[in-house]
């Protein structure tokens, strides 16, 4: 079955040591590969990861990235750069769930 | 027809040791005020997050606000019949509607769901 132009949605709510993150990249990278839409959402803890290099490059490659502004927030991390970040709320997480192919949540 | 299912948001983190119950809480807030249908099941120690007293949960303020909230959307807790707690203990004592399940009647329900959010 052709992927391409089909929409993925991720989710990733854990620090950048937890297990998910590699998951979450390769199954990413994957996805590029076959020409998948990918969309990933990091919330929570995961927003700590919005500045990590093999994040940064499947942004690079063609996704697109969403992070939480208020776990930013909360975390007195500065909504910096927003021309490489789409700093957004739980509308947007919304939208994903509903209207992404398929949508996985690393948590 | 798959639009008409409900997102589920499984809760299992324990609110008196982790932030990550709460934001589970307001996740699923977050997704109901979209205008989805949302099912939350609390198994094991998530079960706390009715606890009557919040100033030993995690976050507690939150919780109790987010509670309201959701008790004002007219959307109730499912609980791990297992892992629920007796009333009298000081759980639940706003009411929050509340419909116990068993593992199998989980399992049911995600079977049912179109999306998950499992914490």
């Amino acid at each position: 079955m052709a992927l391409t132009k089909r929409k993925l949605g991720l989710l990733l709510s854990t620090k950048p040591e937890h297990a998910n993150l590699p998951t979450a990249v390769r199954l990413s990278n994957a996805a590029l590969e076959q020409g998948v839409d990918l969309y990933l959402y990091l919330i929570d803890d995961g927003v700590l990861a919005k500045d990590r290099p093999e994040v940064q490059e499947l942004a690079a490659r063609g996704a697109k990235l969403f992070v939480c502004a208020y776990a930013c927030q909360k975390r007195r991390i500065p909504l910096s750069d927003p021309d490489r970040f789409n700093y957004c709320g739980l509308v947007v997480l919304t939208d994903l769930i509903n209207g992404c192919d398929r949508f996985l949540a690393f948590n | 027809m798959e639009e008409t299912l409900p997102v589920l948001v499984l809760i299992s983190e324990d609110p008196r040791r982790s932030h990550r119950a709460n934001e589970a809480l307001r996740i699923a807030l977050g997704v109901a005020a979209g205008e989805n249908d949302v099912t939350i099941v609390l198994t094991g120690p998530a079960v706390h997050l009715l606890d009557t007293d919040t100033d030993d949960l995690v976050d507690g303020d939150d919780i109790a606000k987010y509670r309201g909230t959701l008790a004002k959307l007219g959307i109730p807790f499912h609980i791990d019949r297992s892992a629920m707690p007796d009333e009298k203990d000081g759980w639940n004592a706003e009411g929050h509607p509340t419909i116990p399940v068993s593992r199998e009647e989980i399992a049911g329900l995600i079977a049912g769901s179109r999306r998950f959010l499992i914490f």
